[in-house]
């Protein structure tokens, strides 16, 4: 979870648990789509049975082309999960940086503030 | 008409499956939207993650797609089913595509109306086989101007027939040169006939060299039915009219399919024995469509053309050679030079990607010298005395010419071993042996006859070494050390010609001929996921047919009478140099190399300064590159 933002800094909007929910279906949205290629592999075997002709040259550049697209699926839930890890530790760095940014902005107004005092000071009659 | 046959009841269980599968799965795709709109809204500030979901239903929605067609697929079985109600349904093809286009229209995608289309180009091939020549013409040039499915084509180029495509290009031949129609038109008709056999070509498996992943690999495929039976090529390389009528198909062509590419180069570079063998004048409009293209009167030219534009069409054509073959080094020293360079680059082409193929190549330094002959026999002493006897001979007869051009063809290691024992004790060729060849040279069928000897017996020697050799350990010293005395027997012939005053080029014949075989063994190495001693081959090869083997050549030629030792170190020089000069033309070595541009300015062979140049350049090569280029430098270095 991003640490608290200190007052002048903007707080990111980040919530660590749902995060952590959608990573979770993610997995198991890829896991669901291997075994959906899988069990279409399986299947296959027994559809293959004396099973000839053009239909089944149709039926193999089809099957092949599908058991490749729910694989690349697949890989694209896990890539998805992982940009949303990556997301979460990228969202405790921001809030870091813009705590900090607002940390050495508070200070550069006070060292101006200060000035002024000195300056109304040292010209007053 | 071919039959298909399937078990209903098993597509159906396959459709079920998939089916029932890919709906659960749909559950599990609306939880990750779910999770992934209620993320968008809590975490704003995070970057955006694309749509997994948007792609995982896609694809769950094609496998649903596929389960119902495939469950459409076994209706359609069912009721086509000429086979009497088993649990095994078989179908006329025609019947069934009909069925599917009819009755469920919404799987009929292009591959399941194959035998309808393959039907219709069929009837269109046999009607264009009985046109008259102007309709011929005019019917042909319509193919390259409207879309033609590639099942189609096939079904054309099959109801044509090889007479049929015999019949119809000579008809539009004939009209063209009756003045009945123009050449634009003629060249017209011609390209739609090699559109058509472009087209189908794509019927046939895709060529590749990148093996596909392992988890995605289908199930090994039957014969592709409707692919395009090339035995209709290689039916018309069988005659010479046929012959003729493929170089018309080639002219022009491109993009063709490899094998298609495969076999109209064997169909048209086969020789022809018998009666067929009749030879067919090349017709006017064959040699106006040429010439108009700017080739010569050489009709091989376009399709080594197109076999050096596609690296797999050539490896298909070579590795397509019979046991101890070479389609690419057969009649090498027929070969004008613009074929001879084309087929230079082919060589070039299959023995460098062999060489990209073998991270490192076991290069080692030349093996000892060849052990000592014992004392001659009665026919060694007997040849010995029939070369000496012939010095000098001004006119032979020739017969007697051709006599002594066969007494190398049958007596070939008694001349092996002459020229090797002469190198061994002086370094310098043997006289003898330059005038023996001087005689021969003096009738030029002899002297054809000698050339080809001394390729094909340099070619079976590299071949013979290469078998001998595992592919792990293949020695680049070994296969030098084996075609030395050829090499030399070609540099006395060379000589000898040269003396006779023929000009002869048999150091670039034999060059090619080396990396034809080197050609064969790398491909067949690359399948093999072996060694590459193809690229040893190759280098030695490509060596000669490159820039600086023309630069020795003259060299050695010029200097043939003043100073016996050039040759020999021409050569040797020259080898390490070409082979450096083809990694620095080649992209996979050029950026291995330190300093490549300093290359062309080295006169390896006329300057010892620039000998010795070179030599500090291998020195500051990176070592892979040194080891193999060091490999190569000779003993007269």
């Amino acid at each position: 979870m991003p640490p608290p933002a200190v007052p002048g800094a903007v707080p990111v909007s980040f919530d660590d648990a749902v995060a952590d929910r959608l990573v979770a279906e993610l997995e198991q949205l890829a896991r669901v789509l291997c075994g959906a290629a899988l069990e279409s592999a399986d299947a296959a075997v027994g559809a293959r049975q004396d099973w000839q002709g053009f239909t089944r040259t149709w039926f193999e550049a089809e099957h092949g082309a599908l058991l490749s697209d729910l694989r690349a699926a697949a890989r694209e839930a896990w890539r998805t999960a992982d940009l949303v890890r990556q997301a979460k530790a990228e969202a405790v760095a921001v809030q870091v940086e813009r705590n900090d940014e607002a940390a050495l902005a508070r200070q550069a107004e006070l060292r101006r503030l200060e000035g002024l005092v000195v300056a109304d000071v040292s010209t007053a009659p | 008409m071919p039959t298909s046959s399937a078990r209903p009841e098993r597509l159906r269980q396959f459709a079920v499956a998939v089916d029932e599968r890919a709906a659960r799965a749909h559950g599990r795709v609306a939880e990750v939207l779910d999770a992934l709109r209620r993320y968008q809204i809590a975490c704003r500030d995070s970057p955006a993650i694309g749509q997994p979901d948007a792609v995982a239903r896609g694809r769950l929605d094609q496998a649903r797609s596929l389960a119902g067609a495939v469950g459409q697929l076994a209706e359609a079985f069912a009721e086509a089913d000429s086979g009497g109600g088993s649990s095994l349904s078989t179908a006329n093809d025609l019947l069934l595509s009909r069925r599917l286009s009819t009755d469920h229209a919404g799987i009929a995608t292009t591959a399941l109306l194959l035998p309808q289309q393959h039907e219709e180009g069929r009837r269109t091939g046999a009607r264009l086989a009985g046109f008259g020549p102007e309709p011929a013409a005019e019917a042909l040039a319509g193919l390259s101007t409207r879309p033609m499915t590639s099942a189609y084509a096939t079904g054309l180029v099959e109801g044509l027939g090889a007479r049929g495509i015999m019949a119809v290009v000579a008809r539009t031949e004939a009209s063209y040169e009756s003045h009945r129609i123009s050449h634009t038109e003629m060249e017209a008709a011609m390209t739609g006939l090699t559109e058509a056999m472009r087209s189908a070509g794509n019927t046939l498996p895709a060529i590749t060299s990148t093996p596909m992943p392992q988890q995605d690999k289908p199930a090994p495929l039957l014969k592709a039915p409707y692919a395009l039976d090339l035995s209709i090529i290689e039916r018309l390389g069988g005659s010479s009219r046929g012959q003729h009528t493929l170089r018309q198909l080639t002219l022009g062509a491109s993009d063709l399919h490899p094998a298609v590419v495969a076999s109209l180069a064997e169909a048209i570079m086969r020789p022809i024995t018998g009666p067929a063998a009749t030879w067919t004048m090349p017709s006017q409009g064959l040699v106006d469509r040429s010439r108009r293209r700017g080739l010569p009167d050489k009709f091989d030219v376009p399709i080594l053309r197109l076999l050096r534009a596609d690296v797999a069409a050539a490896g298909l054509w070579e590795l397509g050679s019979p046991p101890g073959y070479s389609r690419l080094a057969v009649n090498l020293t027929r070969r004008t030079p613009a074929e001879l360079d084309v087929v230079a680059d082919i060589a070039r082409s299959l023995s460098l990607d062999p060489v990209a193929a073998g991270a490192n190549p076991p290069w080692s330094p030349p093996l000892a010298g060849t052990e000592a002959t014992g004392g001659q026999s009665r026919t060694d002493q007997a040849l010995a005395g029939i070369v000496g006897a012939v010095q000098g001979m001004d006119r032979p007869t020739p017969e007697t010419a051709r006599f002594l051009a066969d007494l190398l063809e049958t007596h070939s290691d008694f001349f092996d071993d002459a020229i090797s024992d002469r190198a061994w004790e002086t370094l310098e060729p043997d006289e003898e042996l330059i005038g023996y060849f001087e005689v021969v040279s003096r009738d030029p069928a002899a002297l054809r006859q000698t050339t080809d000897t001394i390729i094909e017996r340099g070619a079976a020697v590299s071949a013979d070494c290469l078998a001998d050799s595992d592919p792990a350990t293949a020695r680049s010293g070994a296969l030098r050390s084996c075609l030395q005395p050829t090499r030399d027997l070609g540099l006395s012939l060379e000589r000898g010609a040269f003396r006779a005053g023929q000009d002869l080029d048999v150091v670039k014949a034999f060059g090619i001929s080396v990396v034809a075989r080197g050609a064969q063994a790398g491909v067949g190495a690359v399948a093999h996921a072996a060694g590459p001693p193809g690229a040893l081959v190759g280098y030695l090869g490509n060596g000669l047919v490159a820039e600086g083997k023309d630069q020795a050549t003259d060299r050695y030629a010029k200097s043939n009478d003043r100073l016996h030792h050039r040759p020999a170190q021409a050569m040797d020089r020259s080898l390490p140099y070409v082979a450096a000069l083809a990694m620095a033309e080649d992209d996979r070595w050029r950026n291995l190399l330190a300093d490549p541009g300093r290359l062309r300015q080295f006169d390896v062979v006329g300057s010892t300064a620039d000998w010795e140049s070179f030599c500090t350049w291998i020195d500051h090569q990176p070592p892979a590159v040194q080891h193999t280029l060091r490999a190569l430098v000779s003993k007269s270095a």
